[in-house]
């Protein structure tokens, strides 16, 4: 399990979060501010990129 | 989307990947003889491929593709996320780069010390076997994502890491020694930054995303993943920060 975890996410603990973050506002916002939608997804994206950069290198 | 972004990409992960496994065969080569290494390389290939032929069409066939779209698309944001934070941390001096002589160094020790061993052919055979079908792996899944979301691109896709594997054997075989100076780091940044913007495009694409300007709004994605990895690395970039061994 912790090898799956280790291969997929390469054991960050923010990316699964900023994902299920990102999804989540992506659903929510699609029939409400489409035109919205795909930039607060991509927000949240770069976000989480940004986050997993300041974890501690492994 | 052009089939040579999706040829580039996977050209770029393969040859990354498959000149990491070249050191590890030719550790075996070196130590254990050449017929095992090569014995466990072809072998780790073919199950490669295998895995590729199996799940490629399966996938397309059984699932949906919207949810092909989302599930895929998040699996490469994962990966684009591993691959990017690496690449991003060692341009920063964060972590070390890759040193593939020093890889080829420790594995060569390792191997040697088992060479007494009755069953040494078969320790070199499963290295070898294990360091090809593990480096390759990643990219057999990148493969089967491109062919399952895009089934036209299969052959770009294949193609692309075929051609960067083919070169990395042709050179391992010229030169016999590990690749010291193959800018992994580089590549590892841009295969980081495709596999994200593809995954970005492709689950919001699957979650009913309007993006702005349909299939080039993924040079805006690129190019917005580009700048925020060039300031990541200006911003971590610190001299006095220690390294971590990769």
């Amino acid at each position: 399990m912790k090898g799956i975890y280790k291969f997929v996410a390469g054991n960050s603990r923010v990316t699964p979060v900023g994902l299920a973050a990102a999804v989540a506002a992506a659903v929510f916002l699609r029939g409400r501010a489409s035109g919205a939608s795909a930039a607060v997804y991509l927000a949240i994206l770069i976000g989480t990129l940004v986050v997993a950069a300041l974890e501690k290198p492994q | 989307m052009s089939g040579w972004v999706v040829a580039g990409t996977t050209f770029l992960a393969s040859g990354l990947e498959f000149v990491e496994a070249a050191t590890i065969v030719m550790a075996v080569g070196y130590t254990q003889g050449w017929r095992a290494a090569f014995g466990g390389a072809l072998w780790a290939l073919a199950a490669l491929a295998a895995i590729v032929l199996a799940f490629g069409p399966a996938l397309v066939k059984f699932v949906p593709l919207p949810l092909l779209k989302i599930v895929i698309g998040l699996f490469l944001v994962l990966f684009g996320y591993t691959w990017l934070r690496k690449a991003i941390w060692r341009f920063a001096g964060r972590k070390a780069t890759h040193d593939e002589n020093a890889i080829f160094a420790h594995e060569v020790e390792e191997l040697r010390s088992q060479a007494h061993e009755r069953d040494a052919q078969k320790v070199g055979f499963v290295t070898a076997f294990n360091g090809v079908l593990l480096e390759g792996l990643e990219v057999a899944v990148i493969v089967i994502t491109f062919a399952a979301v895009r089934p036209d691109a299969i052959g770009w896709g294949v193609g692309g890491a075929a051609v960067a594997a083919a070169l990395v054997v042709l050179a391992a075989f010229l030169l016999r020694k590990p690749f010291a100076r193959v800018p992994e780091n580089a590549m590892g940044f841009i295969v980081g930054t495709m596999l994200l913007s593809f995954g970005t495009f492709w689950s919001g694409d699957g979650l009913g995303i309007a993006w702005w300007n349909g299939e080039a709004t993924l040079l805006w994605i690129v190019a917005a993943y580009l700048a925020a990895a060039g300031l990541l690395v200006a911003l971590l970039r610190a001299p006095h920060v220690a390294e971590t061994p990769s």
